[in-house]
């Protein structure tokens, strides 16, 4: 009988170190998943190109507005895109809305009251029937109260009314002491570290160190 | 204490098994440790053995993912499949047909093939405002490997606003990656591009002799 017990003593010994090897992959697993954004969930591989500005000058030129703002507070929203030719099959996205107080505008007509501005944080494409991937943005960090200069662009989508959003990246700064202190994704600063430039005051390179008086003169 | 004379060793990761135990025939607390450590190792390098990449001058993102079809022995012919129809009637199409065209004429083995092939196709459509021009899905699930579905997409989000030009640049980027391409340092569609320019550049066509090579055509890339 002590023979018996002793022996299913070591089995669930054997078997707890099992499950630890098992657990311990699982947490490898999880935390590069963590670190790399989920994707590929169903064997679809995905690059894709982001948006970026050299300087200033080029961003104020490519947004539609440029308004000095504090941010009120923030919301997520899900938004259906039906398929061009198959709505059965259409993608599925979350936006962060993110209301400001807008308290100067530099360019553009932004409309009165209050300004909303969506960061899309999420996004499930179908490639095929069966295959898609599920990308996983930088929300960006902000806080509210926090008095932002917001470069941005409109957008009409027929799944949402036209709203406005960042005309990409860098397209968000913190305003301190009439500096901008740009806010980027870790996806941006790590394509940045990857060509070998270097980052300024902010998270952004040196050419957006800049004042809000260097805006208004880009925007003219 | 373990018993380590006669270990077995993947790598660095001696593995678990009998001749790590104890005397008494149970896994020791150094075994147990042994195993956490490489159970976090392989599974982290099974995650990057799955979407591992090098990175070159020009990224090769296709390494996992052969070429998506070689119908000849001198040239490269990807399907291409022009999805007009999605979104219809907007100067999209025109984009990528010219775009395509401007990869054809690249001294480069690929040459674009007519194809109506539904699980493959350009086209563009919302995104989102993710800060992203473009995005490039493609499974690997043919033969040996291969790539057998793919759709390059435009984010109208952006680029419904954008000059004709700018659609064209997008669409030579998007179709650079279908290729196997990922972003160079160099002024290149597939780098940096000062907006004054929608075609390929000699750093785009060394990107493709590198990962096609051919005897038609050299690299010449001095980096």
């Amino acid at each position: 009988m002590r023979a018996y017990w002793q022996h299913r003593f070591i089995d669930v010994r054997w078997l707890s170190l099992l499950l630890v090897l098992l657990a311990g992959g699982l947490l490898g697993f999880a935390a590069l998943k963590l670190v790399r954004g989920a994707d590929g969930s169903t064997g679809v591989h995905v690059t894709d190109s982001r948006i970026t500005f050299p300087s200033v000058p080029r961003l104020a030129e490519a947004s539609d507005a440029i308004v000095v703002a504090v941010l009120k507070g923030e919301r997520k929203e899900s938004v259906f895109e039906p398929a061009a030719q198959d709505s059965q099959h259409g993608d599925t996205r979350v936006d962060v809305v993110r209301q400001f107080d807008p308290i100067r505008a530099i360019k553009g007509d932004r409309g009165p009251g209050s300004i909303e501005v969506r960061w899309t944080a999420s996004g499930h494409y179908e490639l095929s029937p069966g295959n898609f991937d599920d990308e996983q943005y930088d929300p960006l960090s902000l806080k509210v109260g926090q008095t932002y200069v917001l470069f941005l662009v409109k957008a009409n989508d027929p799944a949402t009314a036209p709203y406005w959003g960042l005309a990409g990246e860098p397209g968000i700064a913190e305003l301190r002491n009439d500096d901008l202190y740009f806010k980027t994704t870790a996806g941006y600063r790590g394509e940045l570290a990857q060509h070998g430039v270097s980052l300024g005051r902010a998270e952004a390179p040196a050419a957006f160190d800049v004042n809000i008086d260097m805006v208004a003169a880009a925007a003219r | 204490m373990a018993d380590t004379k006669n270990p077995r060793r993947v790598g660095r990761c001696s593995l678990p098994l009998p001749s790590l135990s104890s005397k008494s025939g149970r896994p020791s607390a150094r075994a147990m440790l042994t195993a956490w450590i490489c159970g976090i190792v392989f599974g982290g390098l099974a995650l990057e053995m799955a979407g591992a990449s090098n990175v070159f001058a020009y990224d090769d993102y296709d390494r996992e993912c052969h070429q998506p079809y070689a119908g000849g022995s001198n040239y490269f012919y990807p399907y291409y499949t022009n999805d007009g129809l999605n979104p219809p009637g907007t100067l999209y199409q025109s984009s990528f047909d010219a775009a395509r065209l401007d990869w054809n004429n690249t001294p480069t083995p690929v040459w674009f093939v007519s194809a109506v092939q539904p699980n493959w196709a350009f086209g563009a459509k919302f995104l989102g405002l993710n800060g992203k021009a473009g995005l490039t899905q493609y499974t690997c699930g043919g033969s040996g490997g291969a790539m057998n579905t793919a759709h390059v997409w435009e984010n109208r989000t952006y680029m419904d606003g954008d000059s004709v030009f700018h659609k064209q640049a997008v669409a030579s980027h998007e179709i650079g990656h279908l290729l196997g391409l990922g972003h160079s340092y160099y002024t290149a569609i597939m780098g940096y591009n000062d907006g004054s320019f929608n075609g390929t550049l000699s750093d785009d066509w060394c990107g493709i002799n590198h990962i096609y090579p051919n005897s038609l055509y050299s690299p010449q890339c001095g980096y």
